[in-house]
C-alpha cells in the first residue's frame, strides 16, 4: 500500500487531535475511496471509544481507614516533635525543675539545723538548748557554716562565712569568722546562696550573684 | 496546584494525621483505578494504591510544593505498579481467560458514519474484555494508554509522571494503540 505510511501518519495526527482543519478533510476524503485506511481508522476509533469507556471503578470499602491504619510511627505527635525541636529549652526546663523541687526539699527538711560546707568538720560543732550550735573556743572550722533557724554562738574560729539563715549569731569577743556574716531571712536569698554552691560544684565557676 | 491540598500536605508534615486522611479522600479514586488498569486484578490494585500513599506519606518532605500534587502520587502509584508486573510477570495474568464476550457484537456497533456516544455505558462483559486486552500490553505502552484514555492527562503531565520526553510518550501511545487494535481486531474475528 502506497498510501499506508503517509495516511498512518495523518490518522495519528488526527487521533491526537493535531491535525489542521485541511489535514481532516484530507483524510476524509481519502477513506471514502480507501478502504484500507478507512478500516484502519475505524478500528482505531473504536478502540479508543472502548478504552475511554471502560470508565472507572468504585474505591473498595474502607480503604482510607485501611490506608491510616497502616500510616507508619515516622511521624510523633506535633507535641513530641516540638520537644524535639528545642532540645535546649527542654534541658533547661528540666533542670530548673529539678534544681526548685531540690531547694525546696532542702528548705523544708529540718527546722534548726548547722552545717558546715566541709562535711568532715560538722562533728567540731557543739549544740546546747534552745536550738543553739556553738564553735568551741579551740575550733577551727574549716568551710562555711550554714544555720537555718537557729543561734550560733562562735567562741572558735571560722575559716569562710558564717550564713544565717532566720539565725542569729552570737559572737564572742574571742570568735574570729575570716570570711563574712550573712544573714538570710527569706526563701529567695537562701535559694540564691544554694544555687551558687550548685554552680560552683557542678560547673567549676561561681556566678557573680549578688545576695 | 489547588490551595486547598497545598495547606493539606503543609499540615502533613507537621504531623498531622487527619490532614493525610482528606489527601486520601480525594484522590483514593484516581489512584486505585490507575493501579487496577495497571494489574488488571482489583485485589492487588488496592495493595498498590494503599502502598502508594503510604509511600507519598514517608516521602511527603520530598514532594516539591510548586508541583503538581497528582503528578506526583501518580507517578507513585505507577512505579509501583510497574515493580510489580515486572516482579509477577509470569503468574498475574497468563491464566486468565480470555472473558466470554464476543469481541464482534462490540466492535461491529460503531460506525464511521456516526459520531461516537460519548456518554455510552459499557457493560460490564466488555469492561472485563478490554480490561483483558489491556492486560497483553506491555507495561511501558499500557502505563502511556492508561493515563492518556482512561485519566485523560495532558502529554505534559504524564511525561512528568513517567520521567520520559513528550515525543517518546507519544510515541509509545500511537505503539500501544496500534497494538490493542491488532489484538482486538483478531478477537472481534474470533
Ligand atoms: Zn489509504
Amino acid at each position: 500500500m502506497a498510501c499506508s505510511d503517509e495516511m498512518r501518519k495523518l490518522i495519528g495526527r488526527v487521533l491526537d487531535e493535531e491535525a489542521s482543519i485541511s489535514e481532516r478533510h484530507e483524510l476524509e476524503e481519502h477513506i471514502q475511496t480507501c478502504s484500507n485506511c478507512r478500516e484502519h481508522y475505524k478500528e482505531l476509533l473504536s478502540t479508543l471509544h472502548l478504552i475511554k469507556n471502560i470508565g472507572e471503578e468504585p474505591v473498595p470499602e474502607f480503604f482510607t481507614q485501611k490506608v491510616m491504619a497502616r500510616l507508619p510511627e515516622r511521624r510523633v505527635s506535633p507535641k513530641m516533635s516540638w520537644f524535639k525541636r528545642h532540645p535546649f529549652i527542654v534541658a533547661a526546663a528540666c533542670f530548673v525543675v529539678l534544681m526548685v523541687g531540690y531547694i525546696t526539699s532542702l528548705w523544708n527538711q529540718t527546722t534548726f539545723q548547722a552545717e558546715v560546707s566541709d562535711e568532715n568538720q560538722n562533728d567540731k560543732l557543739v549544740y546546747s538548748a534552745n536550738h543553739t550550735v556553738i564553735v568551741p573556743k579551740d575550733q577551727t572550722i574549716k568551710g562555711d557554716l550554714i544555720v537555718k533557724d537557729g543561734k550560733v554562738k562562735i567562741e572558735g574560729r571560722v575559716d569562710g562565712d558564717v550564713v544565717l539563715i532566720n539565725s542569729d549569731s552570737l559572737l564572742a569577743s574571742a570568735g574570729h569568722v575570716s570570711g563574712h556574716i550573712k544573714k538570710v531571712d527569706q526563701i529567695l536569698g537562701w535559694v540564691w546562696y544554694h544555687i551558687k554552691g550548685f554552680f560552683t560544684s557542678v560547673f567549676f565557676v561561681t556566678p557573680d550573684f549578688t545576695t | 496546584m489547588s490551595d486547598k491540598v497545598k495547606q493539606l500536605i503543609l499540615r502533613v508534615r507537621k504531623g498531622d494525621h487527619d490532614a493525610f486522611a482528606k489527601i486520601v479522600e480525594f484522590y483514593k479514586k484516581p489512584v486505585y483505578n490507575i493501579c487496577l488498569r495497571m494489574v488488571g486484578i482489583p485485589q492487588e490494585a488496592e495493595d498498590l494504591a494503599q502502598d502508594a500513599f503510604l509511600r507519598a506519606y514517608t516521602n511527603i518532605d520530598r514532594y516539591e510544593l510548586d508541583k503538581k500534587f497528582s503528578t506526583w502520587l501518580y507517578r507513585i502509584a505507577t512505579n509501583l505498579s510497574i515493580d510489580y508486573l515486572r516482579r509477577k510477570k509470569p503468574a498475574a495474568y497468563l491464566d486468565s481467560e480470555v472473558p466470554g464476550t464476543d469481541g464482534f457484537t462490540m466492535y461491529s456497533q460503531f460506525s464511521i458514519d456516526e459520531p461516537l456516544p460519548e456518554e455510552r455505558v459499557v457493560d460490564q462483559e466488555t469492561k472485563e474484555w478490554v480490561q483483558y486486552e489491556i492486560n497483553q500490553l506491555p507495561p511501558k505502552y499500557r502505563s502511556a494508554i492508561i493515563l492518556k484514555y482512561i485519566e485523560d492527562l495532558s502529554l505534559k503531565e504524564i511525561s512528568e509522571i513517567l520521567d520520559l520526553p513528550v515525543p517518546t510518550v507519544k510515541t509509545r501511545i500511537h505503539r500501544g494503540r496500534e497494538a490493542l487494535r491488532k489484538r482486538m481486531k483478531r478477537s472481534k474475528k474470533r
